[in-house]
């Protein structure tokens, strides 16, 4: 991606956040003729500008303009990974990759266990005993 | 001329008693405030230059370049100086006043029970509420009461004269029109037809084609919000169908 001299990052309305340690800002990124960065890629500059890991720079919400060459955008820049992890919801932490996703079935699956199990009433063990006792 | 000398002679009658009671020494002034005293004896001897002058017309002799003219001119600069100061001393010459005046016990008891701090101690300089007029009318005491809020019932409210038929049509048909003058295509005609300068956006970027002020005022709040709070909003359906319509026009240009 031919991004070195022709990308311009801004860094606009920044404010350091004491009360949840971190740095907050809106990003400008100008890219004239180019598709917009990846999240990772905007991390990778500001890590380089900030002078700090680029785990803890945090980018979100990257929005295009009509007609291409700008986005605007949000990044967090938080003063450790502890910070980080007590402040951040979940699905930004995942992104990250500071946290795994919950595996579980899929939400198809979820619900068909659900209705099968509305067919028995209770703690099916009555049942269950019932059958034992036949078999 | 007979008035004037009885009243001459009851003057003196009193000037005269004063004069005995400043020589008994009941009338001290050596303890009160040193600004009152100034006031005095400025205006002692404005009333005496006035008089002096009084003398000198009455013997038909000129005014011109006599000193007591500067000296009644700067006695009168004197006390126009002093009337403001006069006026931010009042409250503590009141206070003063009334401290020597209700120097009785028991009307100071009774000031208390009627809740007049000002009068019960005189002396207390605290600022006093309760002199503030507060003038809370019947209803409101009632309401106030009662512990639930009741809304005034003074708000103006739109008054609609005409609720015929036939207004009703006008209103309507009017407002067609209205909304009728903001559509696109007149507005197009408008621009075309029209020797004013045409308005883009402020911003450099190319619009979706609405050069609209209003929803280019929208679009900024909307902006301005989200960066503010540091969210996106998501966009509603109507909001996005509405996107699309506008889309869509702007194809049918081209």
């Amino acid at each position: 991606m031919a991004d070195a001299s022709t990308v311009t990052i801004r860094t606009r309305k920044f404010i350091t956040n004491r009360l949840l340690q971190r740095k907050q800002m809106v990003v400008d990124v100008i890219h004239p003729g180019l598709a917009n960065l990846s999240k990772v890629e905007v991390r990778e500059k500001l890590s380089k500008v900030f002078k700090t890991e680029s785990d803890l720079v945090i980018p979100f919400g990257f929005r295009t303009q009509f007609g291409g060459g700008r986005s605007t955008g949000f990044v967090l820049i938080y003063d450790s990974v502890d910070a980080a992890k007590k402040f951040e919801p979940k699905f930004r932490l995942i992104r990250q990759g500071f946290m795994e996703a919950a595996s579980r079935a899929s939400r198809k699956q979820r619900k068909e266990r659900k209705n099968r199990g509305k067919k028995t009433r209770g703690t099916g063990r009555a049942k269950a005993r019932k059958v034992q006792k036949k078999n | 001329l007979d008035a004037m000398r009885t009243q001459a002679d009851q003057v003196r009658e009193l000037v005269d008693k004063l004069r005995q009671r400043v020589e008994d020494g009941e009338l001290t002034t050596g303890n009160g405030l040193s600004f009152l005293e100034t006031k005095h004896h400025t205006m002692l001897s404005y009333i005496s230059e006035l008089a002096y002058i009084a003398v000198l017309k009455l013997h038909g002799q000129q005014l011109e370049g006599h000193p007591v003219v500067q000296w009644l001119i700067e006695d009168r600069m004197v006390l126009e100086k002093m009337r403001p100061l006069e006026q931010r001393l009042r409250y503590q010459i009141d206070k003063l006043l009334r401290n020597a005046v209700v120097s009785n016990e028991g009307a100071k008891l009774a000031a208390t029970m009627l809740r007049d701090d000002a009068m019960a101690d005189p002396s207390a300089f605290r600022p006093n509420p309760s002199s503030l007029e507060v003038d809370i009318r019947e209803e409101d005491a009632k309401a106030i009461e009662s512990g639930i809020y009741r809304a005034p019932k003074q708000i103006p409210v739109h008054y609609e004269e005409d609720t015929t038929q036939a207004a009703k049509q006008e209103r309507e048909e009017q407002r067609m029109v209205e909304r009728a003058s903001r559509s696109r295509l007149v507005r197009d005609l408008m621009v075309e037809y029209d020797d004013r300068p045409e308005m883009t956006t402020a911003s450099g970027n190319p619009s979706i084609g609405i050069t609209d002020a209003r929803m280019e005022r929208l679009a900024e709040e909307k902006a301005r919000y989200e960066e503010d709070n540091f969210t996106r909003l998501a966009v509603g359906k109507k909001e996005r169908k509405g996107m699309r319509k506008r889309l869509a026009g702007l194809e049918d240009e081209f």
